[in-house]
């Protein structure tokens, strides 16, 4: 194009790139990361390092096959982030080859199938997520019981609810544990349990306070927007309310179920990604509600422990729609 | 019936609610030279106006090689000598246009230097300055008289901007939102009382109720002087009291419209005239020209800033028009200069580069940058991250934009899309690229790189040829119906045996013809 070009270097204005924009995120990421690692596993160390190395090398490799600038592609940094939050979202004790799995089917086909960075509809974490989850369903859901943090008194009748040959409390997050402690007490009538303790006793609320610190940093320095993240906490704390409200049985409070399973990190960090996500303001507050809605559901009434990464990629599906309809039509989709 | 509320939806997403400026920049404060006096360049051996009109129409000149002109004569409709002198050319010269081409320009040899013992008014029997007497009220003749033109940037008119004679209010412009300008706010330091003047007698030329003149809440000591000009106006001011409007610094909020709707409240959609809303909008240095012009003085010089990365000597400088760049730049001192310094005319976002330094300053040149090369950062697919439409003060959707701008260019190179009805114009169309001020915003932003603006610029550029080219198609289509019609009239009248020509032979022809006329122009320079 020999269109005149604007002078952007003479104006003092500091502009984000890309890569900038992804470390920043990835910045945001580590409080929770190091509180996931100290107080539920350290293995999760292990398995980001894993995640970033594999998705980097896979990513060069495709790149290299579909002759496109490695060095450039790579320094943006997006597939290492993408492959630092497959790693939160996976059990730590997650087999190296199963989340290999993951990785590949993250990097192709959620990422390059659709040509790369730009192009993907769905979260190409998410993408791996879902892979593995219905690939491999046991080692996905077995999770460790709470790490250093000491074992509130009623977990044993979780325990005890649960199967005997597990070897591991089961649960995508302990937001299923959660949710099995609250409807232990009304099945045996033993009375409720003291929510704070519940709060306290687990490492989830921690790590969910750690992902909140690092999503609160993102919106202060403007790299995320308010509506996604409000929409998504937004529904999903108004429809526990309700279903406190309505629901025969005793729930968690809402904060609690905020704080549980994968909520913050969900909120803030997945729900964000720009590629995927609707871009409109109006869409955007839309498409948070949708995953915050489909999270509760997913969460209460569905087969899997926890929703988030269903909710996103079900609300990915509608994206275009909602850009259409804000008025972003014609998005590069 | 649902789909239609949601259009609703989308369509009031376009309006604007409150007067406040939505999105824009908050852009560091920039303005050079403002720490000295305003530079007098010198009048050069040579003086180059181009015969351009506003919108790019040519000019017909009323002068031929050889005559003697006046200072202030008419060399064309609109167009005066900006100093006694000889015309020694009516030739094709590169002027200070993005797309770099030359136009025909008249070319003045000012020899009264060659002799500078002799006096002016000894070399020439024309009186040096125009015999126009003061008036009591400004006219519009007056006004075209003395080529008052718009100094903010566009160039246009202003006696064209009269359009009816009673206005809701008139606004002055002296926001220059945009980093790197300051020759408005050079200006209101020292000339603010004329500036009030000028505001005073185009709001009472329009029979405005309100004058208002606009400035960003930065500009510390320009608008303390306009304060004090206007409290010590006391000519013309009964019943029209002027009154400063002070706004936040942010880019780009001197362009028109969004000027007119911080300053009025008044929405003046894109592609519609201010004056069809009862609202006349000018620029400080325009409204200083009239001021100068209802005294007698035509105006044939304007003040420019000289910036830019390599400038060693930034200064704001007046210039007469005609005055090429590289004459500028000698008399403010900026040189010597590297062999690979680019030259700019306007502000970094709003300008161009220009190839020659030789091409002249005219009313649209507000700054000559003398700058590094440029440098620009590759850029990366589109993360769809909004940021862009985040920044618009039009509210338009960048991102969006981008994507049909970038699809039409393929399809129209691809020869899908000839008579440009592809559903991306439309969707172009739609989007509002129409109402894009190309201010930038939305490239300095961008984490991507993306080339926005230039994309946005070229893309308007090839709207226009379109809907240029379907005029075109439409009016011979019209002639060649009517055409057919005459001949089958003389068929039934007398019988004369000659081919009636189809559509394709009557396109041939225009072509022909069109190519025959470009021919001629181009012989002709």
């Amino acid at each position: 194009m020999t269109a005149p070009v604007l002078d952007l270097a003479s104006i003092r204005h500091d502009r984000r790139g890309v890569g900038a924009v992804m470390g920043e995120v990835m910045l945001a990421l580590i409080p929770g990361t190091l509180l996931f690692a100290w107080l539920i596993d350290p293995r999760v160390l292990a398995n980001v390092a894993l995640a970033v190395l594999a998705a980097l090398v896979l990513e060069a490799l495709v790149l290299r096959l579909r002759a496109r600038r490695i060095g450039v592609t790579l320094a943006d940094g997006s597939i290492a982030l993408a492959a630092w939050l497959l790693a939160l979202a996976v059990p730590p004790g997650l087999p190296a080859g199963q989340l290999l799995v993951g990785v590949a089917a993250m990097v192709l086909l959620g990422k390059h199938l659709y040509g790369g960075l730009g192009f993907n509809p769905f979260n190409p974490a998410m993408v791996g997520y879902a892979v593995l989850i219905v690939s491999f369903p046991i080692t996905m859901t077995s999770w460790p019981a709470g790490g250093a943090t000491p074992s509130p008194p009623a977990l044993e009748r979780t325990v005890e609810h649960a199967p005997r040959d597990w070897d591991a409390l089961s649960g995508a997050t302990p937001l299923d544990r959660l949710r099995t402690l609250e409807r232990a007490p009304g099945a045996d009538g033993s009375g409720a349990i003291e929510p704070g303790a519940m709060i306290l006793s687990s490492a989830w609320p921690w790590v969910n306070g750690g992902f909140l610190v690092g999503g609160l940093w993102l919106l202060a320095r403007r790299v995320i927007g308010w509506r996604i993240p409000a929409a998504v906490l937004g529904t999903l704390g108004t429809l526990h309310a309700l279903h406190g409200l309505f629901a025969a049985t005793a729930q968690a409070p809402v904060l609690v179920e905020l704080f549980a399973g994968a909520a913050m990190l969900g909120a803030f960090f997945i729900a964000t990604d720009p590629v995927s996500a609707a871009s409109g303001p109006r869409a955007r507050l839309a498409y948070g509600a949708g995953i915050g809605g489909l999270t509760f559901t997913l969460r209460e009434f569905g087969a899997y422990p926890e929703g988030i990464a269903f909710a996103v990629l079900l609300m990915n599906l509608t994206v275009p729609l909602l850009d259409r309809l804000s008025g972003a039509a014609g998005t590069p989709r | 019936m649902i789909v239609r509320r949601l259009l609703d939806w989308q369509s009031r997403r376009r309006t604007p609610r409150s007067p406040g400026l939505r999105g824009g920049l908050a852009l560091p404060r920039d303005k050079p030279g403002l720490d000295r006096d305003i530079v007098e360049v010198p009048l050069p051996r040579v003086l180059v106006l181009p015969l351009v009109g506003h919108g790019g129409r040519t000019l017909a000149p009323m002068v031929a090689v050889g005559d003697r002109v006046a200072r202030g004569q008419s060399l064309g409709p609109g167009l005066l000598a900006s100093a006694a002198a000889t015309v020694t050319a009516i030739e094709a010269r590169p002027i200070a246009h993005p797309a770099g081409r030359p136009a025909p320009c008249v070319v003045l040899t000012t020899d009264a230097i060659d002799a500078p013992d002799i006096p002016l008014a000894a070399t020439f029997p024309e009186p040096l300055r125009p015999t126009l007497p003061p008036l009591e009220r400004l006219t519009r003749e007056r006004l075209t008289a003395c080529a008052v033109t718009g100094l903010g940037g566009a160039g246009f008119p202003t006696p064209d901007k009269l359009v009816t004679d009673t206005m809701q209010a008139l606004v002055v412009n002296g926001a220059e939102c945009e980093p790197g300008i300051a020759c408005d706010e050079a200006l209101m330091q020292v000339a603010a009382g004329e500036i009030v003047a000028g505001a005073l007698a185009l709001a009472r030329l329009v029979s405005a109720s309100r004058c208002l003149l606009v400035i960003e809440d930065d500009k510390v000591a320009a608008k303390h002087a306009l304060r004090a000009a206007i409290a010590t106006q006391t000519d013309g001011t009964e019943g029209l009291e002027p009154r400063l409007v002070t706004i936040a610094p942010r880019y780009p909020s001197g362009a028109e419209r969004l000027l007119i709707r911080l300053a009025t409240g008044i929405d003046v959609p894109g592609g519609e005239r201010p004056a069809d809303h009862g609202v006349l909008c000018v620029n400080v240095a325009t409204a200083r020209a009239a001021h100068r012009a209802r005294l007698g003085e035509p105006l044939l010089s304007r003040i420019v800033t000289v910036a830019g990365g390599r400038a060693q000597a930034p200064c704001n400088a007046r210039v007469p028009f005609g005055t090429s760049f590289a004459a500028v730049l000698d008399a403010t001192g900026q040189r010597p200069r590297a062999d690979d310094t680019r030259c700019r005319s306007g502000g970094a976002l709003s300008g161009f580069d220009v190839a020659y330094e030789q091409v002249a300053v005219t009313a649209t040149v507000n700054r000559i940058a003398v700058e590094p090369p440029l440098t620009s950062a590759p850029s990366s697919p589109c993360i769809r991250c909004a940021a862009c439409s985040d920044v618009c003060p039009v509210a338009l959707l960048p991102q969006a934009l981008l994507h049909h701008a970038r699809a039409d260019a393929t399809t129209a190179a691809e020869g899908i899309a000839i008579r440009g009805t592809s559903i991306h114009r439309a969707a172009l169309d739609r989007g509002g690229l129409g109402d894009c001020l190309e201010c930038g915003c939305c490239d300095l932003v961008c984490p991507s790189s993306i080339p926005l603006t230039a994309t946005f610029r070229h893309a308007r550029g090839v709207r226009r040829n379109a809907r240029r080219n379907e005029a075109d198609a439409a009016r011979a289509e019209d002639l060649h119906r009517r055409r057919e019609t005459r001949l089958a009239t003389r068929v039934t009248q007398a019988p004369v045996a000659r081919p009636v020509p189809s559509a394709g032979s009557a396109l041939e022809r225009a072509r022909a013809r069109r190519r025959r006329s470009r021919a001629r122009e181009n012989g002709d320079r």
